[in-house]
């Protein structure tokens, strides 16, 4: 009797446990292969691009340094003399420096714009923002159309 | 046995359920507990979806923003200016109605509104504001300076008005670009956030440390403020333009004639003294004596009176006791007495013992 007790309790956890994966994967779109809908800015268009794109695409959309550039950003407006906030910065700068190296003529001019407002920023602080999201603007515009980035 | 094990799990979670919606402080829709007047009357048509609370009580609405979010409220027919009951008296507050301009139809969270209703017919509408995103950031800022002195409210309207507009611009930033534009877009805002804290605004005022300052530019510039905020703006949810979000009254079928009739030189009232924020617009001066507040019409009589027959009792009663305040301050005087005293004349507002 105990034992029977014991196997309807096991039974019932299994079954709790498949509910529960069910309930997951249909909250996941069930399978990993789903886009990411992750966003490099507060209210932004998804961080992604075909697998199909350009390798300096996907360097792009892979960059952690880029991806946490928003919280870097934060960081030195409260504090301006945030040392770890400017070290981010430049990562992020010389890694878009380095998807520069793979991209054509076009792309990688905009690109080293971008890592030289990023530099600009990190030393001077916010005051340099006006170049850097005309830096940003641009080059968004221009890789979008070899990138195929979405849009918001 | 088996099953009770396996069940109490899922009666806990209910009970939690249970006790969370129990716990639900908004209430919407009819609420008679908000009337001082019998709440039977079936003039005014209130769905049980009508975003606030509402109560009709023959000659006067009242409502309640039982919301978090700012509202504006609308007026047709026989329904006169609203009197209004603060009920949060908080630094975001003050904010919102320093940057309301006086606007008599901003309508804030805890706020109680009285429409005096005449014998004719008319509507009262709510819809969100568009304030609410302002509201938003004004409540985050308001989190660091508990107690809310009064001389923080100019500096931090200025700041928040700033501030909101710095979102309003930022997100016009975002649209249409792809997330390696948006990164400008960013870096943008907080430049223009660290030019609002630099044109020192909180600086002025003494007290208010640098440190405070850099953790309230940390809370505005969090993933909670913005999408707060981006809510805030597109919530015409519940209270909102639908049919729900107005009430209509319909005119009396036979018209009263309590108006016009001379009220009793006596009262019998027993009722409790109001608390002071109620009446801290009644004139206490001026009062001549019993004899001319005979004249006056009950507060029964004057709220069966329309809009226009009100405002002529007022000027009467006004000139009976040489008031020289303005009509508009002793008709929201006379509405608030008039709900508190139902039973009393209504130049019981000179009368500073009751």
């Amino acid at each position: 009797m105990a034992e029977l007790e014991l196997l309807n309790g096991r039974m019932a956890h299994l079954a709790t446990v498949f509910v529960a994966l069910l309930l997951t994967l249909a909250a996941e779109g069930c399978g990993s292969s789903g886009p990411s809908t992750s966003t490099a800015v507060f209210g932004g268009a998804p961080v992604e691009t075909p697998r199909s794109a350009p390798a300096y695409c996907r360097m792009l959309t892979s960059d952690k340094a880029l991806l946490a550039l928003s919280g870097a950003m934060t960081q030195l407006a409260t504090a301006h003399d945030d040392a770890a906030a400017r070290t981010s910065m430049r990562a992020a700068a010389a890694e878009v420096s380095s998807a520069a190296l793979q991209a054509p003529l076009a792309q990688a001019h905009v690109l080293v714009r971008v890592a030289t407002a990023l530099r600009t920023l990190a030393a001077r602080g916010p005051s340099a923002a006006v170049a850097l999201n005309n830096a940003f603007t641009h080059a968004g515009s221009v890789l979008g159309r070899s990138c195929r980035f979405p849009v918001a | 046995m088996q099953i009770s094990r396996r069940l109490a799990p899922s009666a806990v979670l209910a009970v939690f359920v249970a006790s969370l919606i129990g716990l639900t402080p908004a209430h919407a829709g009819v609420d008679p507990g908000l009337c001082k007047q019998d709440a039977s009357s079936s003039r005014a048509k209130i769905l049980p979806d009508f975003g606030v609370s509402a109560c009709f009580g023959g000659s006067q609405l009242v409502l309640r923003d039982t919301k978090t979010l700012v509202l504006n409220v609308s007026r047709s027919g026989d329904v006169g200016a609203p009197s209004r009951d603060e009920g949060d008296l908080g630094l975001a507050a003050d904010v919102e109605r320093l940057h309301a301009k006086g606007n008599p139809n901003i309508f804030l969270p805890d706020d109680t509104l009285f429409f005096p209703v005449g014998s004719g017919a008319g509507t009262v509408g709510i819809r969100s504001s568009s304030d609410n995103g302002f509201y938003a950031i004004a409540t985050t800022i308001a989190d660091f300076f508990p107690g809310g002195p009064n001389a923080l409210v100019g500096a931090v309207t200025t700041f928040t008005t700033e501030v909101n507009d710095d979102f309003d611009q930022y997100q016009t930033c975002l649209t249409g670009k792809n997330w390696f534009a948006q990164l400008g877009c960013r870096a943008l805002l907080i430049r223009n956030l660290n030019f609002a804290v630099a044109r020192g605004t909180f600086n002025a005022v003494v007290g208010v440390s640098e440190g405070t300052v850099a953790a309230a530019l940390g809370a505005i510039l969090s993933a909670d403020t913005w999408s707060n905020w981006v809510a805030a703006n597109v919530a015409d949810t519940d209270a909102s333009l639908h049919e729900s979000g107005t009430i209509h009254i319909a005119a009396v079928s036979a018209p009263t004639t309590a108006a016009t009739q001379a009220p009793p030189a006596t009262t019998t009232s027993t009722s409790h003294a109001p608390p002071a924020s109620t009446i801290s617009t009644v004139p206490s001066t001026t009062s001549t004596g019993p004899a001319e507040s005979s004249s006056a019409p009950t507060c029964a009589a004057f709220q069966a009176m329309s809009v226009s027959q009100r405002e002529q009792a007022i000027v009467v009663m006004q000139a009976a006791h040489h008031d020289t305040t303005g009509a508009v301050v002793a008709y929201g005087s006379v509405e608030l007495f008039c709900h508190v005293y139902p039973d009393q004349t209504i130049d019981g507002v000179y009368n500073g013992s009751l």
